[in-house]
């Protein structure tokens, strides 16, 4: 049985719908990622699941219990909050201890259990600290262990990780991974970096606009997007608007301005199996790990200038400026070498070819 | 600046608390500070240490949850702030005299208390200690309203948010977190009545009559009807102390819940 239920969940502030019929289930264990850029309403479904938003509909059940109307202080959920929100008037002890203080565990137990936690995420000896005296880091984990001591059902995560620097985050991410494996405690982690959802993640919910685009696993995600928006939102997307202009048993042929592009049906990527149509407009998409640049202007294929590049340590970035838009051509073998101005043309295989229907068509 | 403006003044005002006639003339005696201790100015005294509490701590109670209500649960806060301001720019002496108006024999609030069949008589509360106290009350609320508002719109609600996350009720989170929160506030808005509270004496003078005298009345008539100004000077040295102890107290207070418990995060 699943041990988070959201069921229909809508808020509305005044006339703006923030989270427009949001459905999901977590499973008990689970690491689960709401994903979407700012203003897609994943806060909001965060704070609704903690209790500190009404929801303007639908229900949400944890542990079999519908917990919608309920106050925060009565849910078994804890929130490790995007700015932390650590009590300063009070040690990293006190911290830490503050909610079991409210469930009247007595004194002695409660030091145990600070000590436990407080070596679990490596601060031990920590307990008669101020929270000003410590590194921002330090403060992330103090907050971990103030919302995990508790052993609540489902530990609520909003972005907590996004002030700190690449190295930290990264560390952080893989201490949050083991403290989740160690307790066993289901993590709902929002965020808008895709990066972090994909490496932390089993599931993630990909949020555009309080509507939800897509649920899975991360593979499945990021193999087979169901649209343009989950595809671009998970690294970046190349894409030329095309029509379909001959179709037949094997093959596909794709017009886009005075250019055809041919490929094998049974090779495309057609994701949520839909049936192309002759004359269908439809978006090309193509990752930019997938595309292919070489010096030539080749005949039949899209044509642009280098406009910047950039190395990244292990791989090479390419901006090239055509007459569809920008393209983003990311070289992994670093086998090209190619300067600014340089003319180019780019392509790829049509087992990399996303194809989207165009809405409205 | 500092010298020119309160130290000279105080030493001034020491060295006349010290002489038993006007200067040039008058020879040392500490008769002054000895007649300070007699019945009639200690009873005063112990009047004004009193109404000073009484007021400080009403002010306190009104103004904490007229803050809090306008920094949680309305919207208007800045036409609520103009409001709260508006009283000081009246003259002091006219709100005085509005109040005499409101507490007086046959005044606006007998005939209000009258409506609702509270007392059956006329009778005012002019000339009697709950007329002082609320009239230092009136005049000071807004003075400590400002500092408790300033504290509570400074401080983080996400901190409320956690706390209640973590099991605790609004009235258990109001005490764990947002009071101590705050505290610096309220000390500087209970500092800032208690102060010219203790000093004040129009207000006793028109509400109070010759009954509720308080110290801030003696020396007044001290200066300017019985022409004894070392006594008053005495008076004024004595609540001078006062004042100073109550300072060092509350910035003792402050600075140990600040440097003990980390101060302001952020």
């Amino acid at each position: 049985m699943s041990i988070l239920t959201i069921d229909d969940l809508r808020k509305e502030f005044g006339s703006l719908v923030a989270v427009d019929g949001a459905n999901f289930e977590i499973e008990e264990g689970e690491f689960v990622s709401i994903l979407g850029p700012s203003g897609s309403g994943k806060s909001t479904i965060l704070r609704m699941i903690a209790g500190f938003e009404n929801p303007s509909a639908g229900t949400i059940t944890l542990s079999g219990e519908d917990i919608t109307d309920q106050p925060p202080f009565e849910r078994d959920t804890n929130m490790v909050f995007q700015h932390l929100a650590l009590f300063p008037h009070l040690t990293v002890g006190e911290n830490i201890e503050y909610g079991l203080k409210q469930r009247d565990v007595d004194k002695a137990e409660r030091k145990e259990s600070v000590e436990e936690m407080l070596e679990m995420v490596q601060l031990g000896g920590y307990a008669d600290r101020d929270i000003s005296e410590l590194s921002g880091g330090e403060q992330q984990r103090v907050a971990l262990a103030r919302a995990i001591v508790n052993e609540p059902e489902v530990v609520l995560f909003d972005e907590p990780l996004a002030s700190l620097d690449r190295k930290l985050r990264q560390h952080m991410q893989f201490e949050l991974q083991r403290i989740q494996e160690e307790t066993g405690i289901t993590f709902l982690y929002v965020t808008h970096d895709q990066e972090i959802a994909l490496s932390i993640s089993d599931r993630m919910v990909i949020l555009n606009d309080g509507v939800i685009e897509q649920i899975g696993s991360v593979e499945e995600l990021y193999d087979s997007p169901t649209s343009e928006f989950v595809a671009d939102f998970l690294g970046d997307l190349n894409s030329i608007s095309a029509r379909v202009s001959a179709l037949t048993e094997d093959q596909v042929t794709f017009t886009a301005r005075d250019l055809d592009f041919t490929y094998s049906r049974s090779e495309l990527q057609i994701p949520g199996g839909i049936s192309l149509q002759k004359d269908d407009q439809v978006d090309l998409c193509v990752r930019p790990y997938d595309t292919r640049v070489q010096r030539e202007a080749v005949d039949g294929s899209i044509t642009g200038t280098i406009q910047n590049r950039m190395y990244r340590g292990n791989e090479t970035a390419y901006v090239v400026d055509t007459s569809w838009g920008e393209f983003l051509v990311i070289d992994e073998e670093q086998t090209t070498d190619i300067d600014i101005d340089t003319t180019v043309s780019m392509d790829w295989d049509g087992s990399n070819t996303f194809v989207y229907a165009v809405e409205g068509s | 600046m500092l010298i020119s403006f309160f130290v000279l003044p105080l030493i001034s005002m020491f060295s006349l608390s010290l002489l038993d006639g006007l200067p040039p003339g008058g020879t040392f005696t500490l008769d002054n500070y000895a007649m300070v201790l007699n019945d009639r100015y200690l009873s005063v005294l112990w009047r004004t240490v009193s109404l000073t509490a009484q007021t400080t701590f009403v002010v306190t109670v009104l103004g904490y949850s007229l803050a809090y209500s306008m920094v949680r649960f309305t919207k208007r806060t800045t036409l609520l702030l103009l409001l709260i301001i508006l009283p000081f720019w009246t003259n002091y002496i006219v709100r005085m005299y509005a109040l005499i108006n409101i507490f007086q024999n046959g005044g606006v609030l007998s005939w209000v208390l009258n409506l609702f069949g509270v007392v059956d008589e006329t009778m005012g509360i002019l000339y009697t200690n709950e007329a002082v106290l609320l009239g230092l009350t009136y005049v000071w609320l807004p003075l400590a309203t400002l500092p408790f508002y300033a504290s509570l719109t400074n401080f983080d609600t996400d901190l409320i948010d956690a706390s209640k996350d973590l099991g605790a009720g609004p009235i258990k989170t109001f005490f764990t977190v947002t009071l101590p929160m705050t505290f610096n506030g309220l000390m500087a808005g209970i500092v800032l009545v208690a102060i010219p509270a203790f000093g004040s004496f129009v207000t006793p003078g028109l509400l109070g009559g010759t009954e509720q005298v308080m110290v801030g009345n003696i020396i007044d008539q001290q200066f300017n009807q019985a022409f004894n100004w070392p006594f008053g000077a005495a008076l004024g040295i004595v609540i001078s102390v006062f004042m100073i102890l109550l300072l060092v107290v509350s910035a003792m207070v402050g600075t140990r819940a600040v440097a003990g418990r980390g101060g302001e995060n952020t």
